[in-house]
């Protein structure tokens, strides 16, 4: 083996990606020529093991070009473990992003109360929902939206589209656009996958980068641990700073498209820091300072002209929330 | 060392070139599916409906509407919001294309979108939510949430009530 080679077989990494990777060609060269998946075990509920399991992993290509120009096994194994982890990278699929936010949903009704059964509110918190997430980065997804009968001024974010707002912050919101805000807020935690990059970022640690439905089904154990660290993460803890502060400038461009008024998101969460202390809500434990949030939404307003034109919508919110 | 680096380097910047050149200016791509009609207003006569993914030419735009040309040579208006210059993710298959350099590809395939496992993610939250005393109310509440509908064409009439969404700013 030398540099050269290794240069090499990085080149021609590159060029067979470009060349075959669209037509799904490597997939049959790896298949048919460089090693078949054995048929797993009578009775085993795992996928099928590669041909070679004492040495961990089946061939793939880097194998059958690394042996053509020379290039010794382990500097290949250091080459395959860097693409493992780039693999393990990969968005969580969709079917097992609904999985996750289902369950965490589930949980959301669990500890805030329970549901708040109104149809018509609910239809209400729906249409401005989906109006700002049409202009989202994942228009595509079934966002839902549903009230916590709870008296906390919050609202929560669950992978695969699942957003809850309490009552309390229902109560508290002066006008759409507020509401809309509060809304694209939570959008924008789904639509840039917040909450699946912090649970790649753990999988990752724990080498549980084959998370699939199937194997979600096979190990309930982990399935609940995960969703369990998720649930502590989002309901107590919070998200790390910078995907909140990511959330609010995110959310004020899908509001700005939406067409809503943006200062009115800025005087909700001005309100809220009003707030401060006189109520206990876990959002003032889960989020960063109002005071830094204000100061970086300041720095975003300027960058969506005529943003400050745009409807509020006070006599729509009041006609359509009302609370017995 | 230095060699082969600078081979690959070579290579990136070739394919950079090759594929900046391959759209001229004005190809954009639909984020979701758009409906494009023949004035810019979202009750004017409805032209085509672009899929999430399709290219367009933009002949013009304004604040908040842009003029397309679709691929049979129709034009139209749509919300120019949401037409992107990056083709949306999953708008094209590629199989699991770092599985098969690596090796052990079918050990992680992904799942298809299939109705199984559609079934499969129904049976993980419902095993979960049996396993941690949720299959009660939460259970019937996040069904309720899911059933939700919104009709199309009721959206459309709560967006143009309030000037938001496909009638915010100029559109009428």
């Amino acid at each position: 083996m030398n540099r050269t080679g290794t240069g090499m077989l990085g080149c021609a990494l590159l060029m067979g990606w470009v060349a075959l990777g669209e037509a799904g060609f490597l997939d049959e060269v790896v298949k048919q020529g460089l090693g078949t998946p054995a048929a797993p075990p009578s009775g085993s509920n795992r996928p099928a093991a590669p041909a070679s399991q004492e040495s961990g992993q089946s061939p793939g290509l880097v194998d059958g070009l690394g042996g053509l120009i020379g290039v010794d096994r382990s500097k290949l194994d250091l080459v395959k473990k860097g693409l493992n982890t780039v693999r393990a990278l990969q968005p969580i699929g969709i079917e097992e992003e609904v999985a996750i936010g289902r369950a965490i949903a589930l949980e959301a009704f669990n500890r805030f109360g329970g549901e708040y059964v109104n149809p018509a509110m609910q239809k209400y918190l729906n249409l401005v929902g989906r109006t700002v997430a049409q202009f989202s980065d994942r228009p595509e997804l079934g966002y839902r939206f549903a009230i916590l009968n709870s008296d906390e001024e919050n609202a929560f974010a669950a992978p695969g589209g699942y957003i809850l707002v309490t009552r309390g912050l229902l109560r508290r919101v002066e006008n759409e656009a507020q509401l809309a805000g509060v809304l694209a807020h939570e959008i924008a935690h789904v639509s840039r996958r917040h909450m699946l990059e912090t649970i790649q970022r753990s999988a990752l640690l724990s080498n549980a980068s084959e998370l699939t439905v199937s194997v979600m089904k096979q190990d309930p154990g982990m399935f609940r641990n995960l969703v369990g660290e998720v649930s502590d993460k989002l309901f107590t803890h919070g998200l790390d700073q910078s995907l909140e502060f990511d959330a609010d400038a995110q959310g004020l461009r899908y509001l700005y498209m939406a067409g809503y008024n943006l200062p009115a998101y800025r005087g909700y969460l001005a309100g809220l820091q009003k707030r401060m202390g006189q109520s206990t809500s876990v959002f003032y434990s889960t989020h960063p300072s109002l005071a830094s949030r204000l100061e970086k939404l300041d720095k975003e307003l300027p960058r969506h002209a005529g943003g400050s034109k745009l409807p509020v919508l006070d006599g729509r919110l009041r006609k359509s929330l009302s609370f017995s | 060392m230095k060699r082969g680096v600078t081979l690959g380097a070579a290579l990136v910047l070739l394919l950079g070139a090759t594929l900046s050149t391959a759209w001229g200016g004005g190809v954009q791509y639909a984020k979701s599916t758009v409906t494009v009609t023949r004035d810019p207003s979202p009750l004017s006569a409805k032209v085509a409906t672009v899929e999430a993914g399709a290219a367009v030419e933009v002949l013009k735009q304004d604040e908040r509407n842009v003029q397309v040309k679709l691929p049979n040579g129709a034009t139209g208006w749509a919300n120019r919001f949401k037409f992107g210059s990056e083709k949306p993710a999953g708008a094209s298959g590629g199989g699991d294309l770092l599985g098969a350099l690596g090796g052990g590809g079918s050990v992680y395939a992904k799942e298809s979108r299939s109705g199984g496992s559609i079934r499969g993610l129904r049976e993980v939250s419902e095993d979960y939510a049996r396993n941690q005393r949720l299959a009660g109310d939460p259970m019937a509440s996040v069904e309720r949430m899911e059933r939700l509908q919104v009709n199309p064409d009721e959206l459309l009439r709560f967006q143009e009530e309030g000037r938001v969404g496909e009638f915010a700013g100029g559109a009428k």
